[in-house]
This record gives structure tokens, C-alpha cells and sequence, in this order.
């Protein structure tokens, strides 16, 4: 008998795999499946047992009915299977089909996909486990298939650097022997939970709990009921990532820098924050609308009298500030403006916030330095105007908006004389 | 910002009085449209005129290219010196060509 007796449970002997001649690719059917069979020359029917399965090839035992004709497998109404059967020893049960053609769901291949037969396979009643000989194949399979899903993300292209994870029954275990810390996996089996829920493929970031480690979490529903996870350490390409821009930021700065003659100065919100801690606040006011405009002046030329700053100075800063105050309206949904002033009242220097959605780095030079370049209907000076009346301008900007501070300061020579300008 | 209007013999005149921003700007950009097509000169009197930026002035501006593109005239007079630097720093003098009288 061609087969061993106790085929295909027998993990000793291959034979009913070898035979179909698809190398690692030929799959045991355990336990094996009655299919129903369509003689297509004799125009018969009648049952055999799936036993083994690849690509290109099936291994069936018909007892009864002799197969060595052209022969429909079929599997489901939808997954049918057309091919030639041969024996491979005279009076024996078992025979070798050549697939001619799959077809599957009104689709017709030439070969059979052997996640579709899994599916079709774990559609059944039987327990997973007793599907396939071993669960290290079933955890290749779903292996395979994790990857097969990663592969069309691509952004990747060292798959080994991933950790895999398989997600069945709530719980999160490895397949494969590399592992996460376990602060982290316990991150992925509640993001995994949430998303079981849904039935839906998920994407998500994940960090350590020391912050040091950063991650990247996709998960995917597989065909039996469990989902795959793929977890891809990203903390170098986001590390470097971070240096990259940062980079470019200072490039940017030294440009603004050295064009404006450190009149215009990039600076990032540690920076900034520093600013603000020298002086005194005079004055804070949100603003939402142009109505509101006015009433900033007349508060400013209040603060102003407690300056030692010269009044037609005063002035052409307040006419920056009313600037930088209308963009704030104009580009940015609002945001606050603070009036800060040094103890001897010779320096000040004007806060604003927007709510805005900030300015690319790309664009800063043409927003700050180029005349007549604006997003909306306005003659596109405001900067300009800004450069012209303020001492120096410190700015930052991110997707959370735009922080700008005016500064003004009153010239070396200037003395105040019993309450008069000199 | 107020305004008051004469008009005589296709010269208008409009008198601005305060400050000229952002909440105020289209309105005088539409006075000067309204006032412009119905005149062929229109002088704009900028006396007590006590405030002016980009924002209040841009509509103004492009009113003005497009009343002298149509060949109607007009002028800025009694501008007050702090106000004509910023106009110039604005560049809507030089930007348009047309006469601005500083106020004496």
C-alpha cells in the first residue's frame, strides 16, 4: 500500500506529501476531510477523503471508486477544484491530482491559494487544533500571512527587525522566540482587546514605560478567528527622524538669522519660555475678533505711560503689535496678547499665541521676509511692518500655532527728564 | 473709524475720522468704490486720521489701482506725520503712485 496505515496522522512518514511534489509548501489535511467528487468523464459521483493538499497537486484515498480520470473536487458550492486523477500503485487507494483549475467565489485560478482552502477548512465544526498536525504549522501559516500583510505596507522593508505576536482568545502570546518588554505587551493585548471588538484591522503608536522604546503596532483579523499583530521597533527611525528635523529647523534659524540681521530670531519653546520669565506682566487680553482691536490699543497706551520708552517709538510699536494682533484674528482662530516690561521700564516685549495651525518651517521665509505673500485677501506686510518698528522678534511655530514676541527697547542716548523725553 | 462725504461737480471728498484697521478697512474700501465710480476725482482727507496698519489700509489700496485703472484720480491729504511714515512703510505711496499731502 502506498500509504502508511496511519496516514495522515502519522508524523513519521511524509509520503502522501512528497508525493505531490511542492516541496514545504504541501500541507497534511488532519484530520482528513470527505469531499464529494465529480467524475467528469464517467459522469459519476462519490465521496473520497482529503488527505493532502499544495498548490498545485491533492492527495485523495477513494476506497471504493476507482479517480484516474478527470475529476471535480469540490469543497464548497463556491470552491471547487478540476484536475486529473492518477493512481500512483496498481490497486491502491490512493490517488495523485493535478490541479488544472480553482475555482473560487466566481473567480478561476490556476493553482490553489492555500489561505483560501484554510479558510474553507476552518469553517468547519472540528477544533483548530486537530486541523493541522502540529500548531508550530498552524503558527507558520499565521506567520506567513502576518507578513503577506506587511509586506504591503511600504514604508517596511526589514521585516525581520518585527516582533510577532498572535491574539486569540484575549490574550497575546509570541510566535517565535522574540519578545517585547512586558510592559509593553500588556499595552498590546488592551489596544488588541479594544480592537477585537471591532473586527477591524488597527494601527497604533506604543511607547515603554521608561519612554525609551517606540513602537509600531499593526494588527489584522487572520481566517481562524484570531488576529495577528505586528510590533516594529521604531525608536532609532523616529530618533533620527527627530535629528533630522531638528537639523533643518537650525538651518532655517541661522538663515532668518543672517538675512534680518538677528532682528528675526527662531527660537523653540524652552527659548521662549526663558523670555518670559524676565519682567513684569502689564497687561493679557484674549482676542477672538476684529472689534476687539481697538480696545487692545487704548489698554496698550495705558500700560505704555509707565515706560521709558520715547512716544513716537511707542507708537510705530504699537502699530507692530496691532500687525502681529490681526494676523492673530486673520490666520491663527485668535489667541492672547501679553504685554511684559522690563523693572526699569526701558524694555518691553509683546506676547501673542494664535490657535492657528502654525507656519511650515518651509514656509517661514516667504511668510516673514517675502512682501505681499499672504494666504488670505490682505496686502501681506504685516512682518514687514514688524521688522521695521520692533527692536527684535523672537519666533516659534508648531502644528499647535504660532508664538511671537515683539520687542522694543528705548535707544542707549534716550533720558527721561523729569517725566519728558529727551 | 467716522467718515463724512461731500461731493461737487464730479470731485468727491471723504473725511476720515479715528482709526483705521482690520474691523474697519473694507468699509472705507467701499466708500471709496461707492464714491470713485459716481466721481471722477476723489480726495480723501486723512486729518484726524489717528491709527493706520496693513489691515486697514489694503482695501483702500486695491480700491485705488482699481479706481486709477480706470482713469478716475485720487488723493490723500492732511496726513499726519507719524501716519505718513507708516504709509510709506507700508508702501502704499509709492505703491500706487498718487499724491499724499502731509498735514501742515
Amino acid at each position: 500500500m502506498f500509504l502508511c496505515e496511519q496516514c495522515p496522522q502519522n508524523s513519521d512518514c511524509n509520503r502522501c506529501l512528497e508525493v505531490l511534489r511542492a516541496g514545504e509548501s504541501a500541507r497534511k489535511v488532519v484530520p482528513p476531510r470527505r469531499v464529494c467528487v465529480n467524475l467528469l468523464s464517467s459522469k459519476k459521483t462519490c465521496e473520497a477523503d482529503l488527505i493532502s493538499v499544495s498548490r498545485t497537486a491533492l492527495g485523495l484515498h477513494s476506497k471504493d471508486v476507482p479517480l484516474h480520470e478527470r475529476i471535480e473536487v469540490v469543497l464548497s458550492d463556491d470552491f471547487r477544484i478540476i484536475g486529473n486523477g492518477m493512481r500512483i500503485l496498481m490497486n491502491d487507494s490512493f490517488y495523485l491530482m493535478d490541479i488544472e483549475k480553482v475555482l473560487r467565489r466566481e473567480e478561476v485560478l490556476d493553482r490553489l491559494l492555500l489561505e483560501e482552502f484554510h479558510t474553507w477548512l476552518m469553517k468547519s465544526e472540528l477544533d483548530i487544533s486537530d486541523i493541522l498536525l502540529d500548531w508550530r504549522d498552524r503558527d507558520s501559516e499565521r506567520i506567513r500571512l502576518i507578513k503577506k500583510e506587511l509586506q504591503k505596507l511600504s514604508i517596511l522593508r526589514q521585516v525581520d527587525t518585527v516582533f510577532l505576536y498572535l491574539f486569540e482568545r484575549g490574550r497575546i502570546r509570541p510566535l517565535g522566540n522574540k519578545r517585547v518588554p512586558l510592559d509593553v505587551e500588556l499595552e498590546m493585548q488592551r489596544v488588541m482587546q479594544k480592537a477585537a471588538a471591532s473586527g477591524s484591522s488597527i494601527r497604533e503608536h506604543l511607547v515603554s514605560h521608561d519612554g525609551k522604546k517606540m513602537y509600531e503596532l499593526f494588527g489584522s483579523p487572520l481566517p481562524d478567528q484570531t488576529s495577528g499583530v505586528a510590533l516594529i521597533d521604531v525608536t532609532t527611525v523616529v530618533a533620527e527622524e527627530r535629528r533630522r528635523k531638528r537639523r533643518e529647523w537650525e538651518l532655517y534659524r541661522d538663515l532668518l538669522g543672517v538675512v534680518t540681521k538677528n532682528k528675526l530670531l527662531l527660537l523653540n519653546d524652552e527659548e521662549l519660555y526663558a523670555l518670559l520669565r524676565e519682567g513684569q506682566t502689564l497687561l493679557s487680553m484674549e482676542l477672538t475678533s476684529a472689534g476687539q482691536l481697538a480696545h487692545m490699543r487704548s489698554a496698550f497706551r495705558k500700560a505704555f505711560s509707565s515706560l521709558t520708552i520715547p512716544e513716537k517709538q511707542l507708537f510705530q510699536y504699537l502699530v507692530a503689535v496691532n500687525e502681529a494682533a490681526s494676523n492673530t484674528i486673520r490666520h491663527g482662530n485668535g489667541g492672547t496678547v501679553t504685554l511684559y516690561a522690563a523693572n526699569d521700564g526701558k524694555m518691553c516685549r509683546t506676547v501673542i499665541y494664535d490657535n492657528g495651525q502654525g507656519i511650515v518651517l518651509e514656509d517661514l521665509p516667504r511668510a516673514t521676509l517675502l512682501q505681499g505673500y499672504s494666504t488670505q485677501q490682505s496686502l501681506g506686510i504685516g512682518f514687514h511692518v514688524m521688522l521695521q518698528y520692533c527692536d527684535r522678534l523672537y519666533l516659534g511655530s508648531s502644528p499647535a500655532g504660532t508664538r511671537l514676541i515683539l520687542e522694543c527697547s528705548a535707544p542707549a542716548s534716550h533720558v527721561v527728564v523729569s517725566g519728558n523725553d529727551v | 473709524m467716522d467718515y463724512r462725504v461731500s461731493e461737487r461737480n464730479g470731485q468727491a471728498q471723504l473725511f476720515f475720522s479715528g482709526e483705521l484697521d482690520m474691523a474697519v478697512g473694507e468699509l472705507a474700501g467701499k466708500l471709496l468704490q461707492q464714491y470713485g465710480e459716481k466721481n471722477q476725482t476723489v480726495t480723501i482727507d486723512f486729518r484726524d486720521v489717528s491709527f493706520v496698519d496693513s489691515s486697514g489700509i489694503a482695501s483702500l489700496f486695491f480700491t485705488t489701482k482699481e479706481l486709477l485703472a480706470q482713469g478716475k484720480q485720487v488723493k490723500i491729504v492732511n496726513v499726519r506725520e507719524e501716519i505718513l511714515d507708516i504709509l510709506q512703510v507700508l508702501g502704499f505711496t509709492q505703491g500706487l503712485g498718487i499724491s499724499v499731502e502731509k498735514a501742515e
